[in-house]
């Protein structure tokens, strides 16, 4: 969840999308583990690779991290997990190899206990072997809520726990004494080559799950809590050097990575030094003129901003040193439907809008596509429909906008209060959508920009969010149930900081919800997905706008640079220096 | 001194202390303090064409309207027609897109009419800054008056308030404030572009107010032990008489001269704040805001950095100027 | 002399705890729970509340305000049972976010010595130059060499800080690649390229002072050249060069001294349009960024760090003052 993960993004909160292989289909695009090394790029081992953010990562604390760059830099680099995604260019970077097991999962239990073994070898960066007991003691942490925050404790809301009145779990982690809570029955050592899942209801794609840090091991004895950030003990062939928080992390080789285990990564700098803090603006003037650190580094975490996207992508010289594709994103406009209960009204919202101004505002067609639904056409759960005519005409229909207020039977201009998040790009697209929706005199826009930060806490809040509300969606995992539950289940709609930003309560989408969840065939269930994509659209809870792209850049002195498709954004796994 | 003035500069320039000080207001005869300032100021060329420009300025700012009617465009209007969207939504043409119909061009990404938006730019900027400095030089004026003039408990308690609000990091809790008080003018009903315009000016004016209240203070100070008070005293003349017939007019070089100093910097300041994010909001128009969307615009447009950084400096440069000439005017000791 | 001292010391501290006082209630009435920012995505009722009252944010404010003061001579634990994060003293409270539970002052003690360079070598800079040229446009008024001078002063003080800094930056480095992208240094790490690499802030802050102390200079020599006593200096057979020495530089650079000394103050506090032109992370950074994700117990700190320094500052002019006038003790 989350605006595009530039600028000031402290918490753009995204997980990217997985794009062609979806869930239970493992047998299918899982595919053969030992593949996967030789298809993958080539390059010299040696020199220092620079990753230029411009603000930290979320956490680097395995059981903390969520958003996308801190994902991809963990699990590349420092925090291996049971199974992990392909490095790999296109949609296959979204299948499923092998990672410290030695396959992807046997489920049995009509898919509701998972089994994996561990490989041999596998080994801390002190030398002590990764046990069962460390990934048992990494998922404990999870649990314990009042330390280990931010992390997607959703994660795990599938093991089979004992659950309190409000449906939380009895457990809290290995930091406070009392009831384990069914935990050691739900994870269970059962020798030390093996681990066993026991999950609360059956579930095809609990593999995909486990690709998430939050899962990845943990030795409890260098656990140091809330300050394991800083401190976070390494399975992978990079380990923390000097950490300056918000300023550089410097990671070294950790000699005892073994790569005979490991299929997926390449490790080919001597180092990985990550600079943090810098202007997006001026981030692209460094690799524009690629010069300094950027001739040997990447954009991590930022991309190229609007002024400068024409350019990289019209100079075939920079061109060259960019990946640019879509990112999985879906911008929206989410309209309040405690506060804009009439439909003909929210329907007159998105019949007025005019997105060819509001995609400019952002850069144009460099920046995605006219959205039609919330789910992105990556997604299976995509369905292709067109609710109000975005195809023949992006620029809106502000006339039969008009026609259905006067159908609402309210009165023009109709008051409208948008909250946008305070970003020079986003503000002059909601700029644009005030003038599009004052069309006709159809309504009368107030903008309430809020601080970047906290934006999503301050709509969250139920009561004093406005009228509509800017925002951006990318789902956790590849299926619409990572996006229209969150987005618009109606147990959520009351409920302060959650992510259903259009307030929507509505008995029959819930019920559409409920089945397309319990449905067992994922075909059929990404088919119910898209159904309520396109069912929410008609009943205008939310304008889709853009489905975006990222354009990243990086040093000539960087070979093996690729967008992936379920980071969102360069691969750090097969980059080479040397 | 009893001479009629001349225009000979050695005469005008024989008593300088006098006239700031306030004794000469009775000894010239024929000549208020504002018509000799004048007198000495129409002869200062710089301070002149200044003044012009900034009348200008003015001019510009209240006709706003009328002067993007002329051209026919609007400054929140967005001309899709202008724009490239295949290209970065950059401006079509050359220069950012001057034309007949777009004297200055258009801004990228929107291809609002960058005329229109510059002539109502200059209305919110110079609205943030005038009201903000008839806010600080008021309070300045009043609370400075009042410490000097009664001294005692009520001067220290004035003076502590100003080393107080001084000693505040003013920017940082400029930018800080920011998300507080616009929930809190929510609250009372102001919302929107109106509440940012509230919070810039009651912010900057309030911040403002101890620079000046100090001076002031100081020139009460010293004006208090003056003769012409100790006799108008002694003839019974009340505090109130004393404050505003005897002070006030005294105190009005100082407050001039200093406010026009002023109204530049609270100019750049608001180009400040717009730039760290929390001046005036989209869709208004400010030069501040301009500048500041624009400065990353220097490869792919830079007609669009031009525009407004001649604009600001020309107008930060007019105010400057103007208050040099007026203070020479007012107290030629400070000298050219 | 050590009564005065004493006395403005005393002045000091009371000064420094209405400013706490003032600082706490403002930001501490924000229109959302901090507790629930920190608490992250996945956040619930349950999840905020044992935020709220790790932070200590579920007692009364006085109550809280109390804590944060006993915090900075003692320090301060947070959270309970195994999970307790140490803040010692001077415990300004810790980070909610970015990073976590990182005590404030171990945050500005990283980021002080960016702003303190920048505001020293800059100081230097201006000081040298603005008065420099500030004194002798004063000597020779009307000459060329005054005139250019007070043009480009004017255009100095009339480009907005942010503004030179970013031309600078788009001409300087990206345009005409002169000198690379500015990036903090440790001075003890290497000091050339600490230098190098400060040299573009410094010009940038020093452009905008330098200007100001310039046309300030110039002004308060012009009035002291034309005081009484200088004209008795001069009748006494003193040559020029003495007059202004001994008389007139003394009389004309000591109201520098006190703006410069609030101008250093303020600056040490956080340079906040500089560092954020030149991405150094400094206090003034560190306080912007503190405020863009509403990082109450950051903003506070910065707040009253910048504030202390200031007030320092004015003490330090005053004390300076003192020694050279007597008369300002008794007053």
């Amino acid at each position: 969840m989350g605006e595009r993960m530039t600028l000031l993004a402290t918490r753009a909160q995204k997980v990217a999308v997985v794009g062609a292989c979806l869930a239970l289909a493992v047998t299918a695009c899982g595919g053969s583990s030992k593949s996967s090394n030789s298809s993958g790029p080539t390059g010299k081992k040696g020199g220092t690779l620079f990753l230029i953010n411009d603000a930290d990562f979320d956490h680097l604390d395995p059981q903390r991290t969520y958003v996308s760059n801190s994902l991809n830099f963990t699990e590349r680099f420092m925090n291996r997990t049971l199974v992990t995604y392909k490095s790999v260019p296109g949609p296959s970077g979204s299948e499923l190899v092998p990672d410290m097991a030695t396959d992807l999962g046997r489920a049995s239990d009509n898919n509701k206990t998972w089994k994996f073994t561990f490989k041999d070898n596998l080994k801390w960066q002190d030398g002590s072997p990764v046990t069962c007991a460390d990934f048992k003691y990494g998922v404990s942490r999870g649990f314990a809520t009042g330390v280990i925050t931010d992390g997607p404790t959703y994660a795990f809301a599938d093991l089979k726990l004992d659950l309190k009145a409000d449906g939380t779990p009895v457990y809290g982690g290995p930091y406070v004494a009392g009831s384990n809570g069914g935990f050691d029955n739900a994870v269970q050592c059962t020798d030390p080559k093996n681990i066993v899942f026991h999950l609360a209801k059956p579930i095809g794609d609990f593999n995909y799950t486990l690709s998430l840090p939050e899962f990845a091991a943990v030795p409890q004895a260098k656990d140091t809590k809330a300050q394991y950030d800083n401190t976070v003990f390494s399975d992978g062939p990079y380990k923390i050097e000097t950490y300056s928080r918000s300023k550089q992390l410097t990671l070294v080789r950790n000699s005892n990575w073994d790569p005979k285990t490991d299929n997926v990564r390449k490790a080919f700098p001597d180092k990985i030094v990550v600079k943090m803090g810098a202007d997006p603006n001026v981030i692209d003037t460094q690799f524009i003129s690629d010069t300094g650190d950027a001739k040997t580094g990447i954009m991590n975490a930022t991309n190229v901003q609007p002024q400068d996207l024409d350019r990289v992508l019209n100079d075939a010289s920079l061109k060259k040193r960019a990946v640019n594709g879509f990112d999985g994103f879906a911008l929206y406009i989410a309209i309040n439907t405690s506060k804009v209960k009439n439909l003909k009204v929210r329907q007159a919202l998105a019949y007025a809008m005019n997105l060819e101004t509001f995609r400019g505002a952002y850069g144009g067609k460099e920046y995605g596509d006219y959205a039609r639904g919330i789910i992105t056409p990556a997604l299976k759960s995509h369905k292709d429909f067109d609710v109000f005519g975005i195809k023949k005409s992006p620029t809106g229909d502000p006339a039969k906008a008009k026609q259905l207020l006067t159908e609402a039977g309210v009165k023009t201009p109709y008051p409208i209060k948008f909250d946008v998040r305070n970003r020079p790009a986003t503000v002059k697209a909601a700029a644009a959508a005030k003038e599009a929706l004052e069309r006709n005199g159809n309504f009368a826009v107030t903008l309430n920009p809020l601080p970047v930060g906290p934006y999503y806490g301050l709509i969250g809040k139920k009561a004093t969010q406005s009228d509509i509300s800017g925002g951006g969606w990318g789902p956790d995992w590849p299926n619409g149930s990572a996006v229209i539950p969150p987005l618009f289940g109606g147990n959520l709609s009351t409920v302060d900081g959650s992510t259903n930003y259009s307030q929507l309560k509505d008995p029959k989408i819930d019920s559409l919800i409920d089945a397309a969840t319990s449905e067992t065939d994922l075909t059929k269930q990404a088919k119910l997905w898209g159904g309520l994509d396109e069912a929410v659209v008609q009943d205008a809870a939310a304008i889709p706008t853009i489905w975006t792209k990222t354009t990243q850049m990086y040093g000539s002195g960087v070979k093996g640079a690729f967008l992936h498709s379920f980071y969102g954004e360069i691969d750090v796994n097969a980059l080479s220096v040397a | 001194m009893t001479a009629p003035l001349t225009t000979d500069p050695s005469t005008q320039t024989a008593d300088p202390e006098a006239i700031l000080a306030g004794q000469s207001a009775k000894q010239i005869e024929g000549r208020s303090l504002g018509q000799i300032a004048w007198l000495r100021l129409k002869r200062d060329k710089v301070a002149m064409v200044s003044l012009g420009l900034v009348i200008l300025f003015l001019l510009v700012a209240i006709l706003a309207n009328v002067l993007a009617a002329i051209e026919g465009q609007g400054p929140f209007k967005f001309n899709s027609e202008t724009l490239n969207f295949d290209h970065g939504s950059l401006p079509r043409g050359h220069f950012g897109g001057v034309s007949s119909t777009h004297w200055l061009g258009v801004e990228p990404t929107t291809g609002r009419d960058l005329f229109a938006r510059l002539v109502f730019g200059a209305r919110t900027s110079l609205l943030v800054a005038l009201t903000s400095t008839v806010l600080s030089v008021g309070l300045g004026s009043l609370f400075g008056v009042m410490a000097g003039f009664f001294g005692g408990r009520i001067d220290s308690l004035i003076s502590r308030s100003m080393d107080l609000i001084l000693a505040f990091p003013q920017l940082l809790l400029l930018i800080a404030l920011t998300p507080v008080a616009i929930d809190r003018l929510a609250g009372l009903g102001i919302g929107g572009g109106a509440a940012h315009l509230v919070y810039l000016i009651t912010v900057i004016g309030f911040f403002g107010w101890p620079y000046i209240g100090r001076i002031i203070r100081g020139q009460t100070l010293s004006l208090r032990e003056r003769e012409f008070v100790d006799a108008s005293r002694s003839l019974g003349a009340t505090n109130s008489h004393i404050l505003f017939k005897q002070l006030l007019p005294n105190l009005v070089a100082p407050i001039l001269v200093y406010s026009t100093l002023i109204i530049p910097t609270y100019i750049s300041l608001e180009a400040a704040l717009s730039y760290l994010g929390v001046g005036v909001i989209e869709p208004t128009p400010s030069w501040g805001k301009m500048l500041s969307d624009s400065v990353v615009y220097s490869y792919a447009d830079p007609t669009y950095l031009l525009i407004p950084g001649v604009a600001l400096f020309a107008l930060v440069l007019a105010f400057n100027l103007f208050g040099d000439g007026l203070r020479d005017a007012l107290d030629p000791k400070a000298g050219r | 002399m050590i009564r005065y001292i004493i006395r403005r010391l005393i002045g000091v501290v009371i000064m420094l705890g209405v400013i706490s006082v003032a600082t706490f209630v403002l930001f501490f009435a924000v229109p959302v729970s901090p507790a629930a920012l920190s608490c992250g995505k996945s956040c619930s009722p349950a999840i905020i509340k044992q935020v709220s009252h790790k932070l200590g944010l579920d007692m009364p404010i006085p109550v809280q305000y109390g804590k944060f003061m006993a915090g900075i001579f003692v320090g301060r634990d947070f959270g309970e049972g195994s999970a307790i994060t140490h803040c010692p003293a001077p415990c300004l409270g810790i980070s909610y976010h970015d990073p976590t539970d990182t005590p404030v002052t171990n945050l500005i003690k990283e980021d002080f010595p960016v702003t303190f360079s920048i505001t020293i070598g800059g100081a230097i800079l201006w000081l040298l130059i603005g008065v420099g040229v500030g004194v002798l446009s004063g000597l020779r008024k009307g000459s060329i060499f005054d005139r250019a001078a007070m043009v480009v002063a004017l255009a100095g003080v009339s480009l907005p800080s942010f503004f030179t800094g970013l031309l600078v930056i788009t001409f300087v480095v990206a345009k005409w690649k002169i000198l690379p992208l500015p990036a903090y240094v440790n001075f003890a790490d290497n000091p050339l390229s600490w230098a190098q690499n400060l040299i573009l802030p410094w010009i940038t802050v020093a452009f905008l002072y330098a200007a100001l102390y310039a046309r300030l200079t110039r002004a308060n020599m012009l009035e002291t050249m034309s005081e009484d006593y200088i004209r008795t200096a001069r009748a006494k057979g003193l040559s020029e060069a003495v007059v202004i020495r001994k008389h007139g530089l003394r009389a004309a650079l000591t109201p520098i001294v006190t703006i410069a000394g609030l101008d250093i103050g303020g600056l040490l506090g956080g340079a906040i349009l500089l560092e954020t032109v030149y991405n150094f992370n400094g206090i003034g950074r560190l306080a912007v960024n503190a405020v863009n994700t509403l990082n109450l117990p950051v903003i506070v700190g910065t707040v009253l760090v910048a504030a202390f320094f200031i007030v320092m500052a004015n003490l330090i002019v005053d004390v300076l003052y003192a020694f050279v006038d007597p008369k300002v003790r008794l007053s």
